[in-house]
């Protein structure tokens, strides 16, 4: 779906890697060949990462012969998981794809049944990302590690479209479902972002402007599923391999990239309560919405009417 | 003139000062009015007037006042003498100097908000320092009308402002 405005910014809408997208550029112009950029990338993104496709680059390194080359663009996503986990010391952990398929997520959400057998809870080893070698394109991975990059490598490709988009000489938003990365210069006003703590209909948090960088909102009820009568979410504590307790609905932070934003609202839905002190250490304009209902804004997020 | 509110004007001024109160001894009349005036001004009621029922629950009120613990504020006496403000005609209006004024922006609700200053925008893209988040302010079509397009000499305007994407979990 095209919209084109007489102002001169257009967007498209898509739906790609199992959620939506959403383009906009500021010169109508360089819309077709940003779209078409868009579609390329998703496809190649997951091929390369997907835990769901057998296909997959990343299904097919688990039970590969170590060290393993790959391509570039699973290369780049990885490395960029590993730098996260390091940055969060490990809150955010992209080796808990085993747990995951545990919790009962494994398939694309949209395929998900409604509720199924209770949950395997399996033994925790933590801390198996740092057994990870990434060497240019040669990947060395610790036997029995499954990998999920589904925490950083929407962030990761939102920044590196907004990277090659604006390099055609066009201000640009790629919002990939909800992780957002803006490049070259923005429209009058900034970017406008609505808040919400899930897409298509969930509690209106917040509308704010950006005018670069990226934005990342992390949620406990977008994706959910039942599991023996509980009810699961996606973001999981790496030290309980189970999904992390409910502390927030979402929280969204602003960050100079999308990817560092993502990862600093996924590892505040881990640290739960303790996530507004470890944010404002971090010093980036970050919004919680408690399960309660009560809003914090930290590090200069804007106040203003929900 | 009257002296206190309710009192004839002929007991305004008595002529003896009672010297059981212990406030006030003999004084000539235009001390008594001078020292009433000065009295009044700190709020404490001459006692040459305290042989009034009405003053005297007046005084004792005043006392407790006065005693009050620190933050606690005496409703004003009816004696206290108002400031009078002076009203300068064609004075021109200041600002302090070196104050800059904060942009404004109106929010969807209609109330004027204060928005964190627009950062400098570069043309050309490079990877930002900080990011400033702002408050979404009111779309362009309830803006006062913009002024005409400067000449084709000048940059393009930047493309206007496209509705909001969302942020949201997923």
């Amino acid at each position: 779906m095209t919209a084109v405005a007489e102002q001169g910014w257009a967007a498209t809408r898509r739906r790609a890697i199992g959620t939506f997208v959403h383009l906009l550029v500021t010169d109508s112009r360089h819309l077709a060949e940003a779209d078409a950029l868009v579609a390329e990338d998703l496809d190649a993104l997951d091929l390369a990462c997907s835990r769901f496709r057998a296909d997959s680059e990343l299904s097919r390194l688990a039970a590969a012969p170590m060290p393993v080359t790959v391509s570039p663009l699973l290369a780049g996503a990885l490395t960029a998981a590993l730098d996260v986990a390091a940055a969060t010391d490990g809150l955010v952990d992209p080796t808990l794809g085993a747990a995951l398929r545990a919790a009962g997520y494994d398939r694309t959400f949209s395929s998900l049944p409604e509720d199924g057998p209770t949950a395997i809870r399996l033994p925790v080893c933590r801390d198996r990302w740092r057994d990870i070698a990434v060497d240019g394109c040669s990947v060395t991975l610790p036997a029995g590690v499954e990998l999920d990059l589904g925490a950083t490598a929407k962030a990761w490709a939102a920044d590196r479209l907004a990277g090659r988009i604006a390099a055609l000489g066009t201000g640009v938003l790629v919002n990939l479902g909800g992780d957002i990365a803006t490049a070259g210069p923005p429209p009058e006003g900034g970017w406008p972002i609505e808040i919400t703590d899930r897409p298509g209909g969930g509690v209106p948090v917040q509308t704010v402007t950006i005018e670069s960088g990226g934005l990342a909102t992390s949620s406990t009820t977008a994706r959910t599923w039942r599991r023996g009568g509980s009810v699961m979410h996606h973001i999981l504590d790496p030290v309980t391999g189970r999904p992390a307790p409910p502390e927030w609905n979402c929280v969204t932070v602003a960050a100079p990239t999308c990817l560092e934003a993502n990862a600093l609202s996924t590892a505040s839905v881990v640290l739960g309560a303790a996530a507004p002190a470890w944010l404002v250490a971090r010093g980036h304009p970050a919004c919680l919405l408690a399960r309660s209902g009560a809003v914090v804004r930290l590090n200069g997020w804007p106040e203003g009417p929900l | 003139m009257d002296i206190l509110p309710g009192t004839d004007s002929s007991d305004a001024l008595p002529r003896r000062i009672g010297a059981r109160d212990g406030l006030l001894s003999k004084v000539s009349v235009m001390g008594q009015v001078t020292t009433l005036l000065a009295m009044a001004s700190t709020g404490i009621v001459a006692g040459a007037l305290a042989h009034d029922a009405q003053m005297k629950d007046l005084l004792a009120a005043q006392a407790r006042q006065l005693s009050a613990p620190t933050g606690a504020v005496p409703p004003a006496s009816p004696l206290v003498p108002k400031p009078v403000r002076t009203l300068v005609i064609g004075a021109p209006p200041t600002t302090a100097p070196g104050r800059a004024t904060a942009s404004k922006a109106v929010s969807r609700s209609g109330t004027t908000r204060r928005t964190a200053p627009r950062t400098t925008t570069a043309r050309r893209y490079a990877a930002p320092a900080r990011t400033v988040v702002a408050t979404a302010p009111v779309p362009a079509r309830t803006r006062a009308p913009q002024p005409a397009p400067k000449a084709a000499a000048q940059p393009p305007k930047a493309a206007a402002q496209p509705p909001a994407t969302t942020s949201s979990g997923s």
